[in-house]
């Protein structure tokens, strides 16, 4: 037998020798009579001697790091072989000590594929220019010279022609963390050119900011860590998937479990879907329909009130509006919050848990039964996801979530909460510097579409104009690095291609990123760019995370003609003349070491000298308690001395600017839901459970989630992902049967907007009359320009409608309907 | 840590696995596994069933748990004693692993493990499974799955202790531990269902 | 669903030839030994293509001299082993080294050959399907109703003989009895299976059976109007039954539902 054994020399001729023999006398043994039926264990297998342990590859291996937007960073050690990376190993360089706040920052399956992610066909090589029509995904390979010229003439033609203002850099957080390879290095060249324009908020919390900058003076990130369940008895989460949002080893997954076992503490869930949060950590789900969060948290004031189970004394002395006592001047008659519960308000309607029942799908029974619980229970954590907000009216969950909070008197108190998502609290990472930004008008950044197609029709009343009362120019020029906002990730993609296909509009798309996404398709110049085992960087905590720690990153060799986003920006620099202002005569580990010197020792003074001696370290832990500051807890012990940042100084559950917003902002009243109410309220919306119009035709609601295989649409097209994590539509066996669909069918799911073709999911872990889809996964239109998407990506049936009272994203407030193909 | 010179079982803590398939893509990295031969599993198992009441409200009694499975270098492996040509052996530490130079890919071994381990592996020409990482092991290197787990809910432990103390994995969706006594120890997730209900609660079988 | 082409071929010609083998001794057909001459080498043909087929099956050839190592311990061992006897007896007879007194150990070695081939398959991770008696009585049934119908299109005229009349009869009575007796349990098997599994393998099943009873059928009127001596139509009866076993056997492999996934 020819035998070509590579690598392990496991075997030895000898060895081939003696199993050759054996073979050859256990035939001859078995042609004498062995082997008949039923005795199977008459003879032993024939004792063959173990083969050799292979041996580990000694390949060295470099620091590197996975900083999508996921909230965390992890560490990757990326083993190097011939210039590549061949095998991916994550943190073991401490023994888990939870309570110190050290922990081993192990990667989940997004950051475990990089290699596959790196080296996957879709990996961009060298810099395209479009040879088709814009969208149509034709480009021709050009020179990064080349590329540069155009993109640094288009550059000076649009600040010449239309002002800075016209030139936008998009939302993008395919990259979190690290000075080097963030999105400020384009945002410095352009501060340095006189200005740029940006949006304000996200597509992640937008809601929550707004909602909670009414009720707390404060812009969300607010909450008591979420370690602090370990101080109470009862933690209430109104959505919040921490276990598959934020899934990194190092980050809340990992809090959560271990502060659920030190606490002992009993964790309800409010969640359309049995969350895999839901599956770790819930002793109880409670499902309910999607956008409903309010009239549940309305129906859980209402038992609250009615059962004296509220704080009155803080009610009175913190917060304002709670009912006509501290009802501020000016106020609408009856216009309190408890008017509003009792049914004493604009509507007369109490707000039972009967009449919660049916909006949100929860037993009236189980309403008072929480209700109870919560009021029982102090303190009580009561906290909300970043799923709730982004509904048509997203802003009355939050605020309403918040309410409760306020009435059982659990804010600024240990082991209790405000309402929000931990407020997080980890160690700095250095950032470039980006100077000043000369424009200073900006917009929400949902209405960035808005902005290219009719920017100067912008004002402060209608659209949320921050830093002036109008919008100064149309977008004309867009740099979209890192990022799949423009096509993927934002609401109603049939809506975006028409707009961005009229070139007259925007005149230039510039997409800089490593894959070519959905969005690349629709650059006018793509360029290619390094990922981040590619380029050396200082990292650490991202923002969603509770420790201290730091990291500086190592690289292997660049794929192809791509490059690190600051090398790009020098060289645009150069050709906009301004290389010198923009270097400031340092090279990339010039600043490494400048931002290392300046930014991490400040912050971690213990840390080698020099950037040399600190990459031999590896990473860098500091030990920190799972205690934290507890948010507003000065405001807490005294509210005077300590004043919220609201106009009144307190918690404003009548919010006289949502007031006085409310009569200046013109809105449609066709559109069911498009209402600035003041105080926090239950708003039946457009596609909601209650639009029974259009439920007519489309009666199922359709809800994104952040799915486990992917960061938003980062890591979409790895294999690896898809087949472990398939891309699927969740539906409840009761709606699936009505239509005739058994799991892992092919379906399409569809309404007015456009059409998915994806499997199923058929799963009682879904409330009925309720669709998820896991957000992120490319758009791959059936043939080009058809509203038909095979890719699965949920953009293509969300509506581009912003909200009326922070003009923000609505993506999980969709109607469809949903059949086999 | 442990000595990893001495026989180990898997412990799978299924009241901490949040089903995020770290462990099947470390495998895979690890191992330079194509698509289609996934050495590791995520299973899912999910059960309930939905009520619906007058006023539109909703009673449910749903309940999923997940457990990551593997070859569980069973005590009695009867993918060895199945195999024609002795490919499937014994080897060091009571670790099952084959000897892809014996092997002929009849997939008789897969066929007749009650945990589909052996995977067949058509560009390599052979079957292919978990042998624990015994080059990690013999380096004193965990496990790639097990120095993966975010939630830190696969570990390894010494055999005879573990499974005298914790017993052999006996739950849905596995099959019952007695056909094989598999090297696996399981902390029960707290709806864990009987493994006579283990054809039924399978949730997931198109992800591997 | 997958099929396992090559184990179908190889398990239903296998069958076939150890049919033919049995029924040479059942219906005395060493009386005949021209008759006799053309089963031993129909014979030895299928159980030669049938070994073909089984090694497109493997995935790499280099060790399959070792294919016997495990005999003590592994079906499949044995059943390459007693293929190969089984292989070797009949050539003996079709070149005559062996006399036509050994052709009852012939048609023994043959039914231990689909016995064995039979344990392969009963086996624990494919509870409840495989492990149970239906491999057993599905192997049995096919080989006996093959090897009837294929002695009766191999000489449509010996149908006359008693012993042929007698032999042919009980062969079919007895494999269609053994077909049938697995839809006595079949749904007691099925029941604990998760319900959208079961109902794509329902309609599989329905769709095969269906078949499978089509093709028996018809083939078994073909046959019976062939046997008066119309060789033709016995021989297209024949073909048409043995599709029908190919069809079914297609339902037994793609009915590997795993117990863990």
């Amino acid at each position: 037998m020819a035998r070509n054994k590579k690598g392990t020399g496991a075997f030895s001729s000898e060895r081939r020798n003696i199993l050759k023999f054996g073979a050859l006398s256990c035939a001859a043994g078995a042609a004498g009579g062995s082997g008949l039926l039923g005795l199977s264990h008459l003879f032993q297998p024939t004792e063959a001697e173990a083969f050799d342990v292979p041996k580990a590859s000694d390949d060295p291996f470099i620091y590197t790091t996975c900083v999508n937007n996921c909230g965390s960073t992890c560490v990757l050690k990326a083993f190097v072989r011939n210039d590549k990376v061949v095998r991916i190993e994550t943190d073991d360089g401490v023994e888990d000590d939870w309570e110190n706040g050290i922990f081993q920052i192990r990667a989940c399956p997004r950051g475990r594929s990089m290699r596959r992610h790196m080296y996957s066909p879709g990996r961009l090589k060298t810099p395209l220019k479009r040879v088709g029509k814009r969208g149509e995904g034709k480009f021709e390979p050009v020179s990064w010279d080349e590329a540069l010229d155009i993109v640094a003439a288009k550059l000076k033609h649009c600040i010449k022609e239309y002002g800075n203002a016209s030139v936008y850099s998009h939302y993008a957080s395919g990259v979190i963390t690290g000075p080097m390879t963030r999105r400020e290095n384009f945002w410095r060249l352009m501060n340095l050119l006189g200005g740029f324009s940006l949006g304000y908020s996200d597509y992640s919390s937008a809601q929550n900011q707004a909602g909670l900058r009414y009720l707390y003076g404060k812009p969300g990130y607010s909450g008591n860590a979420i370690s602090d369940i370990v101080h109470t008895k009862l933690a209430v989460f109104f959505g919040a998937n921490l276990c598959e949002t934020r899934s990194s080893g190092g980050g809340l997954q990992y809090e959560i479990m271990e502060a659920k076992r030190k606490g002992n503490t009993r964790i309800i869930i409010i969640d359309p879907r049995y969350t895999d949060t839901s599956v770790a950590v819930a002793d109880e789900w409670i499902p309910i329909r999607p956008g409903t969060d309010a009239a549940l948290a309305s129906a859980l004031a209402y038992v609250l009130i009615k059962e004296n189970m509220i704080d009155r004394e803080y009610l009175n002395t913190h917060c304002v509006g709670f009912d006509v006592a501290t009802l501020p001047e000016g106020a609408p008659e009856n216009s309190s919050y408890s008017d509003y519960i009792m049914g004493t308000g604009y509507d007369m309607v109490p707000k039972t848990p009967e009449w919660a029942a049916s909006i949100t799908g929860i037993p009236a029974a189980r309403i008072y039964g929480l209700a109870r619980e919560i009021g029982q229970a102090k303190p009580c954590y009561i906290m909300q996801g970043w799923g709730v907000q982004r509904q048509a009216a997203g802003e009355m969950n939050v605020m309403a979530i918040a309410a409760l909070a306020n009435l059982t008197g659990n804010v600024g108190l240990r082991g209790g909460n405000n309402g929000d998502l931990d407020a997080y609290h980890s160690s700095k990472t250095p950032r470039m510097p980006i100077g000043q930004n000369a424009v200073k008008t900006r917009f929400p950044v949902f209405l960035w579409l808005k902005a290219v197609e009719d920017g100067k029709s912008m004002t402060a009343d209608q659209d949320g104009i921050i830093g002036g009362d109008r919008y100064p120019a149309d977008i004309k020029f867009i740099w979209n690095y890192a990022g799949n906002t423009l096509i993927n990730q934002h609401s109603e993609i049939a809506e975006t291609e028409r707009v961005l296909s009229d070139e007259s509009k925007c005149e230039m798309i510039v997409v800089m990123d490593t894959h070519m996404t959905s969005s690349a398709k629709w650059a006018d110049i793509v360029l290619p760019s390094c990922m981040y085992p590619e380029q050396t960087d200082i990292v650490g905590p991202s923002y969603a995370m509770n420790t201290d720690w730091a990291l500086l990153t190592e690289a292997v060799k660049p794929f192809f003609d791509s490059r690190p986003v600051y090398d790009v920006c020098v060289d645009l620099a150069r050709r906009m003349g301004v290389e010198q202002e923009y270097t400031e005569g340092r090279d990339r580990e010039g600043w490494i070491e400048h931002l290392y010197q300046t930014g991490t020792r400040k912050i971690f003074p213990e840390m080698p000298a020099t950037v040399a001696e600190a990459r031999k370290l590896g990473v860098h832990y500091r030990a920190k308690s799972r205690d934290f500051p507890v948010p507003f807890a000065d405001f807490r012990q005294d509210p005077v001395a300590n004043p919220l940042k609201t106009p009144s100084g307190k918690v404003e559950l009548y919010s006289a600017a949502l007031y006085a917003l409310s009569q200046k902002r013109k809105l449609d009243s066709n559109v069911l839901g498009d209402v600035i109410p003041f105080v926090p309220q239950y708003v039946p919306t457009w596609d909601g459970c209650e639009d029974v119009k259009a439920k007519e035709t489309y009666p199922l609601q359709l809800i994104g989630f952040h799915y486990k295989g992917r960061t938003h649409s980062h890591y979409a097209n790895v294999d690896w992902l898809l087949e472990a994590l398939p891309q699927m539509v969740w539906i409840n066996p009761i709606d699936a049967a009505q239509r005739g669909i058994s799991h892992n069918d092919m379906v399409k799911v569809s309404n007015e907007r456009g059409e998915v073709h994806i499997r199923a999911k058929v799963t009682p872990r879904i409330i009925p009359g309720v669709l998820a889809m896991g957000q992120g996964a490319w758009h791959r239109p059936m043939a080009q320009g058809s509203k038909v998407d095979v890719g699965g990506c949920i953009n293509t049936l969300t509506k581009y409608r912003p909200t009326a009272i922070s003009r923000a994203n609505p993506m999980h407030t969709n109607l469809v309907q949903v059949d086999r193909i | 840590m442990i000595d990893l010179n001495q026989e180990l079982v898997f412990v799978m803590d299924s009241s901490r696995c949040i089903g995020c398939k770290t462990c099947m893509i470390a495998c895979k990295d690890k191992h330079d596994n194509p698509v289609g031969v996934s050495w590791r599993k995520v299973l899912e198992c999910t059960s309930g069933d939905w009520a619906q009441a007058p006023d539109g409200s909703y009673t449910q009694n749903v309940l999923a748990y997940y457990m990551s499975v593997a070859c569980n270098h069973c005590e009695n492996p009867i993918c060895v004693s199945v195999c024609p040509t002795g490919a499937m052996q014994i080897v060091e530490n009571g670790i099952v692993a084959i000897d892809t130079d014996l092997c002929v890919g009849c997939g008789e071994c897969r066929w007749n493990c009650p945990y589909s381990a052996p995977v067949l592996d058509r560009a390599k020409k052979h079957m292919t499974k978990c042998d624990m990482c015994r080059d990690y092991l013999a380096v004193g290197k965990l496990p790639a799955c097990v120095a993966a787990c975010p939630s830190r809910a696969l570990t390894i432990a010494p055999r005879k202790e573990a499974v005298a103390k914790l017993g052999r994995a006996e739950a849905a969706p596995l099959p019952p531990s007695g056909l094989t006594e598999p090297n696996l120890c399981l902390i029960k997730h707290r709806d864990s269902l009987s493994v006579s209900k283990s054809a039924a609660v399978l949730a997931n079988r198109e992800e591997f | 669903m997958t099929y396992e082409y090559p184990l179908v071929f190889f398990t239903v010609l296998g069958q076939l030839a150890a049919g033919i083998a049995l029924l040479i001794c059942l219906t005395g057909l060493q009386k005949h030994p021209a008759e006799e001459r053309r089963a031993w080498i129909v014979s030895l043909a299928t159980l030669a293509v049938a070994g073909v087929s089984a090694f497109f099956h493997l995935q790499s050839f280099g060790a399959t001299p070792f294919a016997l190592s495990n005999v003590g311990s592994s079906w499949l061992s044995r059943e390459i082993l007693l293929g190969a006897i089984f292989f070797v007896l009949i050539a003996l007879r079709v070149w005559n080294v062996l006399k036509a007194g050994t052709n009852w150990l012939v048609g023994i070695v043959g039914v231990i050959f689909v016995l064995v081939m039979s344990q392969i398959y009963a086996q624990n991770a494919v509870a409840p399907l495989w492990h149970s008696w239906g491999p057993i009585l599905s192997f049995l049934g096919t080989m006996l109703l093959l090897g009837g119908t294929a002695v009766l299109a191999l000489a449509p005229d010996a149908w006359e003989r008693p012993a042929v009349v007698a032999g042919v009869s009980s062969a079919l009575v007895g494999g269609l009895f053994a077909l049938s007796m697995p839809i006595f349990w079949v749904g007691g098997v099925l029941s604990p299976l998760n319900p959208v599994l079961l109902g794509t393998f329902a309609t599989a099943t329905i769709c095969v059976t269906l078949t499978q009873m089509t093709c028996f059928a018809a083939g078994g009127v073909l046959t019976a109007f062939g046997v008066p001596g119309k060789r033709m139509l016995a021989q297209i009866g024949f073909v048409i039954i043995l599709v029908g076993a190919v069809v079914g056997r297609m339902l037994f492999y793609a009915a590997n539902i795993r117990l863990g996934g």
